[in-house]
């Protein structure tokens, strides 16, 4: 069940936590570990390389949705490839949440499944403020996309290989998971909300997003919608 | 009256000259004066009669010929914005798929058992 299933984790200067990251994969029994590093100026590279994972470096850096796309795309290439999960670089992910979401993947016919930090039990340990921006942030997602997701930016995904490509995000930056949801709705595909908890330590809490980049994902959610409007993107 | 009539000449002095200027060096092909010349035309009138303007402005509810013309103007020019943005993003977009492209073929390449 873990030999078709691969991790698509995107890497910016995360040297410090990556080689950690990816001990625990392992240690796991998961073997199909694609690791994108994103032009890393620190020596994310030559961390990866001590493993036995995949390793693609982008030239240049683009941003965590282009290197989730980059992983797809490669992921999507391999014919041993049956199930993508996309899994933060930061550590912030439990595997237990990987695991229950590829059982209930493999009893039930659905075409993707998203984590959730809403439903259940919430995260006692989430900050506040984080609490009340990814509140405001689904809120809005389901006012301008119509989507009734609870938890929009959980970086937890796990889908069939059949559909990655319909929901491989365009957007380069971290606007992309805005985009997953639409792209979902738009390629009608079966979806659910999984439970999770998300560990948040200080250097995730560093590494995560800030105040401000909610606010960029609202101006950015608000001009894709204007192209999808005016430009029928 | 005189500042519209000196105003108006030297307008079309400015823009002749351009046009002249263009034809000579071979920018401009017909099909944009064309453009330019009906663009022209309806500014002109515009300018001369102020009263179509505001015929106009009347039946959608505007009090002036001016003001539609600015709204007009800033809706046009919105629109222009958003079309050089989602250039700009096609052009961001590109970048990343050849960025892609060259990221997992230099890894096809060094590890062709895979």
């Amino acid at each position: 069940m873990k030999d078709d299933l691969f991790f698509v984790i995107p890497a910016y200067n995360e040297a410090k936590v990556i080689g950690e990251v990816i001990d625990n994969l392992l240690n796991n029994g998961y073997k199909n570990i694609i690791i994108i590093n994103d032009g890393s100026k620190d020596n994310t590279r030559e961390v990866v390389e001590k493993y036995p994972v995949f390793l693609l470096n982008h030239i240049i850096n683009r941003g965590q949705g282009a290197g989730l796309r980059t992983g797809i795309e490669y992921a999507c290439r391999r014919k041993d490839c049956k199930y993508i999960v996309t899994y933060d670089a930061d550590g912030q992910h439990r595997l237990e949440d990987v695991d229950t979401m590829l059982k209930t993947i493999e009893t039930n016919n659905y075409d993707i499944l998203l984590g959730s930090r809403f439903i259940e039990n919430e995260n006692e340990n989430m900050p506040i403020s984080r609490r009340i921006m990814l509140k405001f942030a689904t809120l809005f997602l389901r006012i301008i996309y119509g989507l009734n997701l609870t938890d929009a930016h959980n970086g937890l995904r796990l889908f069939k290989k059949d559909c990655a490509l319909k929901i491989a995000p365009s957007i380069d930056n971290f606007v992309h998971a805005s985009e997953i949801p639409y792209l979902i709705k738009k390629s009608k595909l079966k979806y659910k909300e999984i439970p999770v908890k998300i560990k948040y330590t200080e250097y995730s809490l560093s590494k995560g997003q800030k105040t401000s980049n909610f606010i960029r994902v609202g101006k950015y959610t608000i001009l894709h919608k204007l192209q999808m409007i005016f430009f029928d993107k | 009256m005189i500042f519209k009539i000196i105003f108006f000449t030297l307008l079309q002095i400015i823009i002749i000259y351009k046009v002249v200027r263009n034809i000579n060096k071979n920018i401009l092909s017909l099909f944009d004066i064309f453009i330019l010349v009906i663009i022209d035309s309806i500014l002109s009138v515009f300018l001369i009669f102020p009263n179509i303007l505001s015929f106009f402005a009347r039946l959608v509810g505007i009090g002036r010929g001016v003001d539609l013309f600015m709204y007009i103007s800033i809706f046009v020019l919105f629109y222009f914005i958003l079309r050089l943005y989602y250039k700009n993003e096609k052009l961001r977009e590109d970048i990343s798929k050849l960025n892609r492209e060259l990221t997992i073929r230099e890894f096809e390449n060094k590890n062709p058992k895979d």
